[in-house]
């Protein structure tokens, strides 16, 4: 076996591969348009896109309070559509302004005989501060590209972008924290200078309902801080997980995971000991054929490769780069995104269990008249598999926390399910702590039924 | 050679080895040019001092070494061609080794039959009932269930050499095959070797045993520095030795 043969098989591979990539891009990825729409409808659809987004933050109706215009729209090739859409927050004064007067009449009454005198010393207070935030929130205008896809099984889809849901919302919720956070404010009484406290939570809770009337003000206010406190987390429960069946996402995430750490497991294990007999052969059959050392060479350069760059970045490629185009779905994409990456760890560890068999279990095996392969088959990998089982169990569980870096292609898997109640709630302590809890809950379950896997091997070994 | 022609054992000649030469990393000499011939039926012992290339020419009989130069005929097959089907011939030649290597992960009936099930096409029963025979043999019948794990040393090495029995070789090669066992248990290995030569398999042995050699041996060989020095019949070698080392080796083993 000649180097220069080694090469030229190998460039042929290449070459192949190169070449059965392309067709399948061509055939199935490139060249499909979207069917042609008008402006307004695409107007409409980001609007109700956003809406249906808006449900679950504390205000509603969003194009109520926002205008969507939309310039210009722009045919792909992925039967997508890019939209180049003004949003502007024009609308944002006239609502709170509508509101206002009501809040003001309504609540400072409220606030005890007290109040009434100085009623229009806060009023002016909190005009000149309304003011200054709701010029602010008026503020933001800005142009973005939106994406709508012209999907077989939901029609027109508009890609919803979280970071720009959120950027439209800040602007109201801040006038909401600014406003419902004046605490107190000085008035004059019998020629002196007083300085007043109002309940903050009073003003707060007045200025959301005026804005948002699904927001519930009849919660009662328990006054000690402990009830206070044990009311929040309740509601923090009740919004985080109950509402809109928040739960339900949690689980579905948590069953993608399982799926995708298994899955990916298999492969690993496949492309593992693949792996790992090609380069044993390698190393320590002392004549071997062409095939072994082409195959030899593509395991170097996957091992290299795989172990030498972040799993982030081979996902982001591997789906952005080589299947979105060819449109194989995220989910399919990350199970061999981890099942090459996996492959590669899985590959060391077999290796060094092959290499942990007696030498003399394979002399044993090919003096019986067992080719290479057959001994292998029969004899050292049955060994070797019980010798790495834990540390492939081991892997599972590695793995398993490691697939929520799956969250980087938006595939809904656990962590991304806990994203996605924080993004939605607002508050992100509950539902993260739930999917770490989670995450921790399976893995020291599963490094506990490890740890009683090897000491039952160690056992049965003597 | 000519000690070769003078015996009197009758048979083809099953193994013929000319000048076979092994070196490791062109400094280390472990064959230094040795021939050598096995007729049929015909019990060999190699003896001679550590070192001096006995396991390593046994081994290079079934090419689990890879010599360096020289030839190998096995059934009139030169093995060392590189057009040779090893797989076929090494199931023609039984190995018996120093560590047992007995299969841990299967039980002793599993370690016999799966060579002449996966090789020779035997169904499971046809195995069995072959290996079963022979464990009986070897009064091993009711360890035919067993883990490699559960047996003493002798047992295991018994079921070692009717492992190599099942794929009926044509000849079983010995690689010190009580060198690991304990004292107490050499005696039930080699009484199992003894029957086997008396049943008339051709065998290759390389042992300590000076008993056993020059009570089942046809003809001795005494290797040393990776040469034959000397080969005869028991007595031309352990009693009236020519070489100079042979004495020496006799002298000190014989001491012992």
């Amino acid at each position: 076996m000649s180097k220069k043969k080694v090469i030229i098989i190998a460039a042929a591979a290449v070459l192949l591969i190169a070449g059965v990539l392309f067709v399948l891009f061509v055939s199935v990825g490139g060249n499909k348009k979207s069917r042609e729409i008008a402006v307004e409808e695409a107007e409409n659809l980001i609007k109700s896109t956003f809406d249906a987004a808006a449900v679950s933050k504390p205000l509603e109706a969003i194009s109520q309070k926002y205008s969507f215009k939309v310039n210009s729209l722009e045919y792909g090739n992925e039967k997508d559509i890019i939209a180049e859409c003004e949003i502007s927050s024009v609308r944002v004064a006239e609502v709170i302004r509508n509101n206002y007067s009501s809040f003001l009449s309504s609540d400072v009454k409220k606030l005890n005989g007290l109040m009434y005198k100085s009623a229009l010393d806060f009023k002016i207070e909190f005009e000149k501060k309304l003011t200054e935030l709701v010029d602010t929130a008026e503020g933001f205008s800005e142009t973005r590209n939106i994406r709508i896809y012209d999907t077989e099984d939901r029609g027109l889809v508009v890609y919803t972008d979280d970071d720009l849901v959120d950027t439209v919302y800040g602007g109201i919720i801040t006038v909401i924290d600014e406003i419902g956070g004046i605490e107190s404010y000085q008035t004059v009484e019998d020629g002196k200078t007083v300085e007043k406290k109002i309940e903050s939570t009073n003003v707060k809770k007045g200025l959301i309902q005026a804005i948002s009337p699904r927001y519930d003000p009849t919660v009662p206010d328990t006054s000690n801080a402990l009830g206070r406190w044990w009311n929040g987390v309740k509601k923090d429960f009740v919004n985080n997980f109950i509402m809109y069946d928040r739960w339900t996402t949690i689980f579905k995430g948590l069953a993608v995971t399982i799926e995708l750490t298994v899955l990916a497991l298999l492969i690993g294990i496949i492309i593992g000991f693949a792996v790992a007999f090609v380069r044993c052969t390698h190393d320590c059959r002392p004549k071997n054929g062409p095939l072994i050392s082409v195959l030899n060479a593509v395991s170097k350069v996957y091992l290299t490769v795989i172990r030498g760059t972040p799993v982030v970045v081979q996902i982001m490629i591997i789906y952005f780069v080589i299947f979105m185009p060819l449109r194989v779905n995220k989910f399919l994409s990350a199970v061999i995104c981890f099942g090459l990456n996996s492959g590669a760890y899985v590959a060391e560890i077999v290796r060094g269990g092959i290499m942990s068999v007696d030498a003399g279990q394979s002399e044993a095996g090919r003096s019986l008249g067992f080719s290479y392969a057959a001994t292998m088959t029969y004899i050292i990998f049955p060994q070797a598999f019980k010798a790495v089982l834990p540390a492939l169990a081991n892997e599972f569980v590695v793995l398993l926390k490691e697939t929520s870096i799956a969250f980087y292609i938006g595939l809904g898997d656990l962590m991304y399910a806990g994203n996605a109640i924080r993004a939605a709630t607002y508050s992100p302590f509950m539902p993260l702590v739930a999917v770490a809890l989670i995450y921790l809950v399976m893995v020291v379950g599963l490094s506990n039924l490890v740890g009683r896997l090897e000491k039952k091997l160690r056992s049965s070994d003597r | 050679m000519s000690t070769v022609e003078n015996r009197t054992q009758k048979g083809e000649v099953i193994i013929k080895v000319t000048d076979l030469k092994k070196s490791y990393k062109e400094t280390i000499h472990a064959l230094r040019g040795v021939s050598l011939e096995v007729k049929k039926g015909e019990v060999v012992v190699i003896i001679g001092p550590s070192g001096s290339g006995k396991s390593t020419i046994l081994r290079s009989l079934n090419l689990l070494e890879i010599p360096t130069s020289g030839k190998i005929y096995f059934e009139g097959e030169d093995i060392t061609s590189h057009k040779a089907d090893l797989n076929r011939i090494r199931q023609k030649m039984g190995m018996v080794f120093q560590q047992f290597n007995l299969f841990p992960h299967m039980t002793v009936l599993k370690n016999m039959t799966i060579a002449p099930r996966k090789l020779l096409k035997l169904t499971k029963e046809e195995a069995e009932t072959k290996a079963i025979k022979l464990l009986e043999k070897v009064g091993l019948a009711d360890r035919a269930d067993a883990y490699p794990s559960q047996l003493s040393g002798g047992q295991k090495q018994r079921v070692a050499i009717v492992r190599a029995l099942c794929m009926e070789p044509d000849v079983m090669l010995f690689d010190e095959p009580t060198s690991a066992l304990d004292p107490e248990m050499v005696g039930e290995v080699l009484e199992v070797m003894k029957r086997l030569a008396k049943d008339g398999m051709t065998m290759v042995v390389v042992t300590h045993e000076m008993g056993f050699a020059r009570e089942v041996a046809d003809r001795i060989i005494f290797m040393s520095d990776g040469l034959i020095v000397e080969e005869g019949s028991p007595e031309e070698i352990f009693d009236r030795p020519k070489n100079d080392r042979t004495r020496e080796f006799c002298r000190r083993v014989s001491s012992q």
